[in-house]
């Protein structure tokens, strides 16, 4: 049985007025991959600064190993000593590899002889043997990620938090550093939160997704997300999304929301519609689809783009379904507000 | 022009000769520097530092201050300190005046505006993310400010280059703190000033080359450094 490693409770993260993060209750468990998904500005990064401890909640409780830790108490140092954090934008002291990578074990007390061991070890599993007299202004973009990662790993943390691990690195790297992700977790245990654009990496590396939106968790990932307003039509409540116009029936309590969500792994691929009393069907043709893992992903145009999510065992579209009139279905109660 | 030539080949021949009255000046001018660029680095550099990691009120102006300050003609500070340790100034008992000490107090309190100011700069342009990442990795509060020094090596180097450059030349706090007494307290520059209003033309040739050698080589330093 997994032990959470990590909760936050009652998370509030204000800027000036601005709630950037409003989060009631978090918790990871030991030993998983969280993936963090959301749009830029939902509070993804100040999340994973917020848990290690480099930023001061505004008020609300984090509680590492069942303790209560923050940044200005005094064991948070002992307490960010068990995680890491590599940055986006990750930048490297100006020195050399080797120092870079020590710099962590250094100030944990190893002895030269050790740190030399650990160091070699650890680049040469993110491919950089022999690289531990190189200055820091001769890497390329792509090594310099991966000696910032290196300099992490090399600390064996507990929890590992990776901000946009990909995201600057060509397709080559981001597959290395996806191998990387998994063989850590597997063979370390370390518990890995990282954010990404990429929802298909999501999917790929997270055993559970934890989507942001506007700084509050939703319950799907932050795709089909529609604008607009609340209006009714021979008493039923409707969401009228403006531009281009789509009306989706909701559920009588929604109130209040100009924001609504649909999970795609709610949204079914048909060729006829389903029954209107319970379910919206909108019309439009497939644009995408994406082999994945365990899953195929669809993207369906209906005058905006809607993401499908299907089983890969339940997939059974003939080939030639591109650009066919199909329709998107999902439940009424499928349609969530924020 | 026939004066200036003679007074060029007498000059070398002062250097290559070791002539002692040279040599003398050279010695007091690198010793007083020396002295108080050590003094004007450690308390520059720690007052740097404090500005530029703490936010408090008016610390715009302070910078601005210093910077002001920088550009302080050197007599102006011969006079404040000659006030301070002159016979009748309050720390005249301490019979400062016309001493090397003198000299290093008037040089101290010219090198030290610079160092702080560009100081300041110098930490102020270590990219943030350097504490950030030395936090990642755990450091606590003491060792991330020994990173962002590490960081700013460099720069800070620079500021201690700038500020010799300043006061290995100068004149004004020297002539008036010091007093211009043969082999004691009198600097290349006095000497060069000295030695000219007497018309002794090659002297103050050989000095001011070897003042020029100095510069020149404080200079290289200084880009050498800037260009890391």
């Amino acid at each position: 049985m997994n032990h959470p490693i990590l909760n936050v409770k009652n998370l509030k993260v204000q800027y000036a007025k601005n709630l950037v993060l409003d989060i009631p209750e978090l918790d990871f468990d030991a030993g998983m991959i969280y993936a963090l998904v959301g749009p830029n500005g939902s509070g993804k990064t100040t999340l994973l600064k917020v848990l290690n401890l480099l930023l001061e909640p505004t008020s609300g409780e984090i509680y590492f190993d069942n303790r209560a830790i923050s940044k200005s108490s005094l064991d948070a140092l002992e307490a960010r000593r068990q995680m890491t954090l590599v940055m986006q934008n990750p930048i490297l002291f100006r020195t050399s590899v080797y120092k870079n990578v020590s710099y962590g074990l250094n100030l944990r007390g190893h002895k030269k002889g050790e740190m030399d061991k650990m160091v070699s070890e650890i680049l040469e599993m993110v491919g950089l043997s022999g690289f531990e007299n190189r200055k820091y202004s001769e890497l390329s973009a792509g090594e310099a990620q991966r000696v910032a990662l290196a300099r992490g790993l090399v600390l064996n943390p507990r929890v590992l938090f990776l901000d946009e691990p990909t995201a600057n690195v060509d397709r080559r790297n981001a597959h290395i550093f996806e191998i990387l992700i998994k063989k850590v977790n597997v063979e370390r245990g370390t518990t890995i939160i990282f954010t990404t654009h990429d929802l298909s990496q999501a999917y790929r590396l997270g055993h559970k997704i934890i989507s942001l939106l506007d700084g509050c968790l939703i319950k799907s990932s932050p795709e089909n997300i529609l604008y607009g307003k609340i209006d009714s039509y021979n008493g039923r409540k409707l969401f009228v999304n403006a531009d281009p116009l789509i009306k989706l029936m909701i559920e009588d309590h929604i109130s209040r929301s100009t924001g609504v969500y649909i999970d795609p792994r709610d949204v079914i691929i048909s060729v006829e519609p389903h029954n209107p009393s319970e379910w919206n069907s909108l019309p439009g043709n497939i644009t995408s689809v994406n082999f994945e893992d365990s899953h195929v992903r669809l993207t369906v145009n209906v005058g905006i783009e809607l993401v499908a999510i299907i089983d890969r065992d339940s997939y059974q579209f003939p080939s030639d379904i591109f650009g066919k009139p199909i329709y998107a279905n999902f439940k009424i109660y499928s349609v969530h507000a924020f | 022009m026939n004066y200036i030539f003679e007074g060029f080949r007498r000059a070398f021949y002062l250097i290559f000769t070791f002539d002692p009255e040279v040599f003398s000046a050279v010695f007091v001018s690198l010793r007083v520097s020396c002295i108080a660029i050590v003094l004007a680095t450690i308390v520059g550099i720690a007052l740097g530092f404090l500005i530029s990691i703490n936010e408090f009120r008016s610390k715009r102006l302070l910078i601005t201050i210093l910077n002001t300050l920088m550009a302080m003609p050197t007599v102006v500070v011969g006079l404040l300190v000659y006030s301070f340790i002159s016979r009748r100034g309050p720390l005249g008992s301490l019979n400062l005046l016309y001493t090397t000490k003198a000299m290093i107090i008037g040089q101290f309190v010219l090198a030290v505006p610079i160092i702080t100011a560009l100081s300041i700069s110098a930490i102020h342009s270590v990219d943030e993310r350097i504490s950030t990442t030395a936090m990642t990795l755990g450091a606590s509060g003491r060792q991330t400010a020994i990173r962002i020094f590490l960081e700013s090596r460099f720069g800070l180097l620079a500021a201690i280059i700038a500020g010799f450059g300043r006061i290995i030349g100068e004149v004004g706090a020297a002539m008036m703190l010091g007093g211009n007494i043969r082999g004691v307290t009198r600097t290349i520059s006095t000497a060069i000033a000295l030695q000219t209003s007497m018309g002794e033309f090659a002297v103050g040739i050989a000095l001011g080359i070897i003042l020029m050698l100095v510069a020149f080589l404080i200079n290289i330093l200084f880009h050498y450094f800037q260009q890391r």
